[in-house]
């Protein structure tokens, strides 16, 4: 039921007459005629309708990753080892299942986003996404779960409880989500993105820590999140055809070699956190792939940055250890991403990853 | 004399008014139609009525499967 509320015509889109965007026929009073070419979604496409008014954000959206869904494509296109943006079969099907989760500009500035199902936010009134409904209604069960504490056992990021932390606007800016006119296939090459020493570069060399694994460019250094992450959720067997995941999910946390190529980001730790991502050798094969070709060209371990921030974690806790981090991270195996961890058909895809000749004393 | 210059000063202000106007439609492409809340349409006529929207709702589809980051 697609209810606008009367409050919408005082605002400035609700002055715009309702077929400039929606087409319809404004004359007829039965429903059929009056939706008679309707364009029930004019947001996605942005250049005909909300480029006139909103020229440079529309142009800089047009390769955003949220409406591209690059860096599900060029996944894909890498363990295919061909490109497949050529082919109307395949564009097809990943449109299908795949390209459902692409949002417009409507569905992150009026209405809640199709693939869950849609709904005005605030009776058509246009604003800033809002949290549950906008971005955590997509990114749930990992980031907000992690971001909220939804998860058992676990804290929520503590920059939830920061003044205005209660927004995911207080760190992912608009020109990190709409893009500026950048194309990227990989997120984390948005040098949009919010990064930890944008707030914190002044902790540097706050404490000993910070000096030797931040600081000492000499040795090799950590992403925050390798000490101030608590266990996150991974993913397992993820199948096209509408089984979605199959596998269990479940919580680890796990560091890595940094081999991810993220030099042009700056992000140029020597290990960070990897998250299981649920890829398979057949995830595709209800797209008659039955096994991906090119499978070991990407790690099935994947850079994360969890949003389950912590002061005080299992790494950084020293209680009893005499300020010593020997027993949290030194000694310990189960931490790192070890040849172990790995499913048969994962090893070759993640041995420049694993950690089983770096484990530090 | 005087009234060449009040011609040419004419003329030169046309043609300043002229490259202006150009200028800004150039610039600044058409708004779409502007509407006002006091014109009854068909849209308006259904959409700001509830009552009226659930009689003539189409009945949802059953729920898929679960959609989004899973």
């Amino acid at each position: 039921m697609v209810h606008v509320s009367v409050d919408f015509l005082n605002t400035t889109h609700g002055k715009i007459e309702c077929s400039a965007c929606h087409g319809g026929d404004k004359t007829s009073y039965e429903k059929e005629g009056a939706h008679q070419d309707l364009i029930a979604l004019p947001g996605d496409e942005e250049a005909t309708y909300c480029s006139s008014c909103h020229e440079e954000i529309s142009n800089n959206y047009s390769v955003s990753l949220h409406k591209t869904q690059q860096g599900y494509f060029k996944r894909i296109e890498n363990r295919l080892g061909y490109s497949i943006e050529n082919d109307a079969t395949m564009v097809g099907k990943f449109d299908k299942e795949c390209g459902k989760c692409h949002v417009s500009c409507g569905q992150c500035h009026v209405s809640r986003p199709v693939s869950v199902k849609g709904g005005f936010i605030n009776g058509h009134k246009f604003g800033e996404p809002t949290r549950d409904n906008n971005c955590v209604a997509c990114h749930g069960s990992r980031v907000g779960a992690e971001y909220l504490g939804q998860n058992e056992d676990y804290f929520a990021d503590l920059h939830r409880y920061k003044p205005g932390g209660a927004k995911c606007t207080f760190c992912h800016s608009g020109d990190e989500m709409h893009s500026n006119g950048t194309k990227f296939d990989y997120r984390y090459l948005n040098t949009d993105m919010p990064r930890c020493e944008y707030c914190h570069d002044e902790k540097k060399e706050s404490n000993k820590y910070h000096q030797i694994h931040w600081a000492n460019q000499n040795v090799p250094t950590l992403s925050c999140h390798v000490c101030h992450s608590q266990p996150y959720k991974n993913c397992n067997g993820c199948h096209t055809g509408g089984s979605g995941i199959t596998g269990e999910s479940y919580f680890k946390f796990k560091i890595a070699k940094n081999k991810f190529d993220l030099e042009a980001a700056n992000r140029v730790y020597d290990y960070v956190t990897v998250r299981h991502i649920p890829i398979a050798p057949d995830t595709y094969a209800s797209w008659g792939i039955a096994d991906l070709p090119n499978f070991n060209s990407e790690p099935t371990w994947k850079y994360t940055t969890p949003h389950n921030i912590q002061k005080w974690t299992a790494q950084t806790d020293t209680t009893g250890t005499n300020g010593k981090c020997g027993a949290n991270c030194h000694d310990s195996e189960e931490i790192y991403l070890m040849n172990s961890d790995l499913l048969d058909y994962e090893i070759e895809a993640n041995k420049n990853i694993i950690m089983d000749d770096k484990i530090p004393n | 004399m005087k009234r060449t210059i009040i011609i040419l000063s004419l003329l030169i202000m046309s043609l300043f008014f002229l490259l202006f106007q150009w200028g800004c439609t150039d610039k600044y492409k058409p708004a779409p139609g502007v509407f006002s809340a006091s014109e009854e349409t068909s849209c308006t006529h259904c959409h700001l009525n509830a009552n009226l929207l659930k009689e003539v709702a189409t009945p949802l589809p059953p729920p898929e499967e679960p959609a989004g980051e899973g």
